[in-house]
């Protein structure tokens, strides 16, 4: 397998766009990550697109507005790690020698209806409930109350990554939510799922987001700025096992290979970007990705370890739960973050003298997708 | 799987889809059923600040409605373990 450089990344701000289309929002993050790249669509030799519940063929219907230029064009729905595996796949196309110029990009419309919509008829939902019918929230409250009762710990720890992921937001001018909030507020916001308001849940948005990978060569012949390699690229589906005995999470073995592949550990990572839809998920990946044992994740909020600034940032754009996730695009979000954060350009928010950063994001249905990049 | 178990997690739903009028907060739970598998469902008869990490829940049915040919639909639930009746 031949290296592999991320050589440009662009995205829009996540928000809610009801009035923008998804061709408008994946043009405004592919060219931006082309001339990032100092490349125009023509140079692009492949591209994989990520996209959930956009309809057959989005990534092909949405660059066809770029221009028809013949290269082949592939959409992958893996719910929220659709966009990491948008970016997987370009990076195997270069890394395989099959290209040397590959873009992924990921859309998301979720006030379209891209999120689960209620249905019209009350009774279906009174039947739902009399099932025992969870929505998302629902499962990770769940989580955190059997964490609060295993590691003796209050709801006080989850909230502090909310206020902590907020604060990043704050320096991001791409989230969808640039404001600080307080400890305060995020106890005392709406109840979604108990122990959970909505605070402790990322929120629903829209937009794109996009990166040009090339081979070394290629890249060097760019020229502009530092390279940024693609150090380690894992992807797992779930293994088999029971209540009774759980082997090691997703994550975990997952984050592995990942290490693996690039030959280095947690203790060797600058900043890390996690999949935290809620915030006990943080947390839990603090464990999962090996920087610190089972039931110390709690500590490691409570005592600034993971905020810009301390050890080992986490999230350092906002996460989903201030930067946002439109789905689609989310994993994109990540990369574009820490290339940002390599290169030395992320402003307020610089993790300083960051040399190699991790992005996990998991999908629903049991994948998980990690990158490690390094300057 | 015995008909009892103890609870393992639980929450309540306040908000089932975003921006749904409440049709009432409800009680989900997982409950590890004796020698058997965890299983999730609602928790009917109890108040939602009795609930309990560990605590004895039993199942029990719930009529959903009437189904084809008049007979009752009906699904499974849980709830706090019963005292046993004594024998008269």
């Amino acid at each position: 397998m031949r290296q592999v450089a991320v050589v440009g990344v662009g995205m829009t701000r996540f928000a809610q766009h009801p009035q923008r289309s998804i061709a408008d929002l994946g043009a405004e993050a592919v060219l931006a990550a082309l001339a990032d790249a100092g490349l125009s669509w023509p140079d692009v030799q492949t591209a994989w697109c990520g996209a959930v519940g956009l309809g057959m063929t989005a990534g092909t219907r949405l660059l066809a507005e770029l221009g028809l230029t013949g290269a082949p064009i592939t959409t992958v729905d893996n719910a929220s790690a659709s966009g990491s595996t948008a970016f997987r796949e370009a990076y195997l196309s270069v890394a395989c020698g099959l290209y040397d110029v590959a873009l992924a990009v990921g859309v998301g419309k979720m006030t379209a209806g891209g999120g689960a919509a209620a249905p019209a008829d009350r009774s279906e939902i009174l039947q739902m409930q009399a099932m025992g019918f969870l929505p998302p929230a629902g499962v990770f409250a769940m989580r955190t109350r059997r964490r609060m009762h295993d590691y003796g710990a209050t709801i006080v720890p989850y909230a502090r990554v909310s206020v902590k992921n907020h604060r990043h937001g704050s320096l991001n001018p791409f989230a969808q939510f640039q404001k600080e909030v307080t400890l305060e507020q995020v106890l005392q916001s709406r109840l979604v799922c108990d122990p959970l308001t909505v605070l402790h849940c990322c929120p629903i948005g829209d937009g794109a987001a996009a990166a040009v990978v090339a081979s070394l060569p290629r890249a060097r012949r760019l020229g502009a700025g530092p390279l940024i390699r693609v150090a380690a690229s894992a992807f797992r589906s779930e293994v088999y096992s029971s209540d009774g005995h759980p082997g090691p999470s997703i994550t975990e073995l997952t984050a592995r290979q990942a290490y693996e592949q690039a030959g280095a550990g947690p203790e060797d990572m600058d900043l890390v970007q996690v999949h935290d839809a809620f915030t006990v998920e943080e947390i839990d990946y603090y464990e999962s990705l090996g920087f610190c044992r089972r039931g110390e994740g709690e500590r490691l909020v409570e005592e600034g370890v993971t905020t810009i600034g301390g050890p080992i940032p986490f999230n350092t754009d906002g996460g989903l739960l201030a930067r946002g996730h439109p789905i689609g695009p989310t994993g994109l979000a990540q990369v574009w973050e820490t290339v940002v954060q390599l290169r030395g350009q992320a402003g307020p928010r610089q993790v300083e003298g960051a040399r190699a950063g991790l992005c996990q994001m998991i999908g629903a249905g049991g994948v998980c997708v990690i990158h490690i990049l390094k300057r | 799987v015995g008909p009892s178990g103890r609870l393992y997690t639980y929450t309540v739903v306040y908000e089932l889809f975003a921006g749904l009028d409440s049709l009432g907060p409800y009680a989900v739970g997982q409950v590890e059923m004796e020698g058997g598998p965890r299983v999730q469902g609602l928790i009917t008869g109890s108040e939602f600040d009795e609930l309990e990490i560990d605590m004895p829940l039993e199942l029990t049915l719930l009529v959903l409605g009437t189904g084809e040919r008049g007979r009752p639909r009906v699904t499974y639930a849980f709830r706090p373990a019963q005292p046993k009746e004594r024998a008269p």
